[in-house]
């Protein structure tokens, strides 16, 4: 089994294990599409999911890739960052259908484009017209008290009836 | 004289028809307080089910136009009218017109007349849930027409009053010594009649939010309560006539419904909820086969015994 | 007239039907009080399958934004006299979730609350307490949310589109509110 981390670094990409049975691919941007199908070819069909971090200091947000080989036993992590002023990186929904979906999660909370996803429209949040609410940069403490807290009886411009009876 | 006659008979019906929902409420409840301790629990108070129709009563409630109102009322009065031709005891409101199909013609119009009112409604749930009804009453009235056809061969006579005089005498005269296979076809069927598992496909709660009932609310589902109870009455009440020799007082008779009514239950406690297609082709197979099997036994004896 | 109701309200409280909505977390408490060890039916309580037939609504625990909505449309398909339960500190104030961007803080600025049960979650013997004192307060004709929501109406009305039709971003001047750097 460590032949897939000796045939990886061979293509001149940081590679590591992480325990006995995951490890972890870093490529920059553009080789993602590559490496990802690399993987496929090799035997890691399942995708397991997509998910990303906000690196606010660095100005980085690095996605996630997981997938698993079912032969193997084994679980790939591949990882890459795109800047996060304007973050776009194309869509991985050629080699996974499935990856669509959690492409259009990470554009309603995060706010990256995919490019060639056909339907990034928002699923979980119903009229939100804030940033997108996890990066790093938003205040959901603010954002709580602001919509949701109330102050005595006069709540944010509605009067209160008299007794509420 | 006639007015005052009819004046009788008009405060007997609207006797019977309260005493059948009285008893049909309290077989309810006893029902459920039997179920409750199956599953080893309390469960309410034998009369539970009077509280709950008085609550209904007492709540406002939506309608949907007029074929909603005018098909709940269509669904419980057939029930009543056909509680008038139905032998209870020693007593018929009216003899002479007792006939066994009107009875259950009646009982299918009460069926067809809450179909129209709960369709109307617009629920894509009720038109689900009416549909299985219906298909469910194509299955267990076969079994059942199986039966009655055996029990007209065998009697020689249409008139429930005249099938329970036949079967007076004592416990070997009861058509239920005579005709075993038909009284197993019919008990089955009485299962999917009254819409208990493993035949409850037409409510079922989880699945279709309550089928036809989903749009009731207060009044309307008090009505379809009383359709319940009153229908709960009326098709054991069928039963007993048809297979337990009628009876000379009306608590025997009550009696009898509630035996009836108990297998019914301890069934319903145990068995999971069919497919509608699993339980209109089993409806076909088992029940069909012993109500015809009977009709021919009744035929070979009647051609053997009477040249 | 007002022993009739005292008759009506009697019989009220003996005979509750809850909608069996499962809003939230808290619903998982729901199960056990509905079967044998905690048995809710003796109390004349049992799970309907849609509001036009229930009078209880329990909201199970937190709510976000998206399933307010359809809380309300439910409230409002059920017909009069009707009650709600908040059901766990999340209704109360927000419980765990108290600072988050999508979930709802008070319950009863949105719909009228008649009965809070304390607890994340309460346990079974805490929802058959809560349902006692329910059918306490029924009958003796103290449980009157209903009326409280169409008499008030359109303050419970802003308070829900203020939240629900938004038209502009609730936190202003983005580009200054950074909470790193």
């Amino acid at each position: 089994m460590a032949d897939i981390i000796d045939e990886i670094k061979s293509m001149d990409l940081k590679t590591s294990w992480l325990g006995d049975w995951e490890f972890e691919v870093l490529t920059p941007k553009d080789r993602l599409a590559a490496t990802l199908s690399y993987l496929k070819a090799k035997g890691f069909k399942a995708f397991m999911g997509l998910s990303c971090v906000d690196w606010i200091e660095e100005g980085n947000f690095e996605l996630v890739y997981i997938l698993q080989s079912y032969d193997l036993a084994l679980e790939a992590i591949v990882k890459t960052k795109i800047p996060r002023q304007r973050p776009v990186i194309e869509s991985m929904g050629t080699l996974w259908k499935l990856c669509e979906v959690y492409e259009r999660e990470m554009h309603e909370f995060f706010g990256i484009e995919f490019t060639g996803n056909p339907n990034l429209k928002p699923f979980f949040l119903e009229n939100w017209l804030d940033i997108p609410p996890l990066r790093k940069d938003f205040d959901t403490l603010a954002f709580s008290e602001e919509l949701f807290e109330f102050k005595e009886d006069e709540t944010h411009g509605i009067k209160s009836p008299k007794r509420i009876e | 004289m006639v007015i005052v006659e009819f004046l009788i008979k008009l405060a007997q019906g609207f006797g019977i028809g309260a005493l059948a929902l009285a008893t049909g409420l309290l077989f309810g409840g006893i029902g459920r307080k039997i179920m409750a301790r199956i599953q080893r629990r309390y469960g309410p108070p034998f009369t539970q089910n009077f509280i709950d129709l008085f609550k209904l009563f007492s709540k406002g409630s939506v309608s949907h136009g007029w074929a909603f109102d005018l098909g709940l009322v269509a669904g419980f009065a057939p029930m009543l009218a056909a509680i008038m031709f139905l032998p209870i005891g020693p007593f018929t409101l009216l003899p002479s017109d007792s006939s066994l199909i009107m009875i259950v013609y009646l009982m299918m119009m009460a069926y067809l007349g809450m179909a129209m009112g709960v369709l109307a409604s617009g629920n894509p749930n009720s038109a689900i849930g009416m549909s299985r009804a219906l298909m469910l009453m194509a299955g267990y009235e076969v079994p059942f027409a199986a039966v009655i056809f055996s029990v007209y061969l065998f009697s020689k006579t249409g008139y429930l009053t005249q099938i329970v005089a036949q079967q007076s005498g004592g416990f070997m005269n009861w058509n239920i010594v005579k005709m075993p296979l038909g009284f197993l076809a019919v008990e089955i069927a009485l299962q999917g009649m009254l819409g208990e598992k493993p035949f409850d496909q037409a409510i079922a709660p989880a699945e279709i939010a309550s089928g036809p009932m989903v749009e009731l609310g207060g009044k309307y589902l008090g009505f379809g309560m009383i359709q319940h109870s009153v229908g709960l009455f009326l098709e054991t009440g069928i039963v007993v006539d048809l297979f337990l020799g009628g009876a000379p007082n009306f608590w025997i008779f009550i009696a009898k419904q509630f035996v009836l009514y108990f297998v019914v239950i301890l069934v319903d406690a145990i068995l999971p909820r069919l497919r509608i297609h699993e339980a209109t082709s089993f409806f076909w197979k088992l029940p069909l086969f012993l109500g015809i099997l009977q009709a021919v036994i009744v035929i070979i004896q009647g051609g053997v015994l009477n040249v | 007239m007002s022993e009739w109701t005292e008759i009506v309200d009697y019989f009220r409280g003996r005979s509750m039907w809850m909608l069996h909505y499962c809003t939230g977390c808290g619903a998982i408490e729901l199960p056990p009080t509905m079967t044998s060890r905690w048995d809710m039916e003796r109390f004349g309580i049992t799970p309907m399958a849609t509001p036009r037939q229930a009078d209880i609504l329990l909201i199970t625990g937190y709510l976000a934004i998206k399933t307010l909505k359809r809380v309300v449309y439910t409230y409002e398909q059920m017909q009069a006299p009707k009650w709600v339960l908040g059901f766990g500190s999340c209704t109360i104030n927000g419980g765990i979730y108290w600072d988050s961007y999508n979930v709802i803080e008070s319950l009863d600025k949105y719909i009228p609350v008649d009965i809070y049960i304390a607890g994340c979650m309460p346990r079974p013997e805490a929802i058959l307490d809560a349902f006692v004192k329910l059918k306490e307060m029924v009958q003796k004709g103290e449980a009157k949310g209903y009326e409280k929501y169409v008499k008030n109406y359109d303050w419970y009305k802003a308070n829900q589109d203020r939240v629900l039709k938004r038209t502009s971003p609730v936190l202003k001047e983005i580009e200054k509110v950074t909470k790193i750097g």
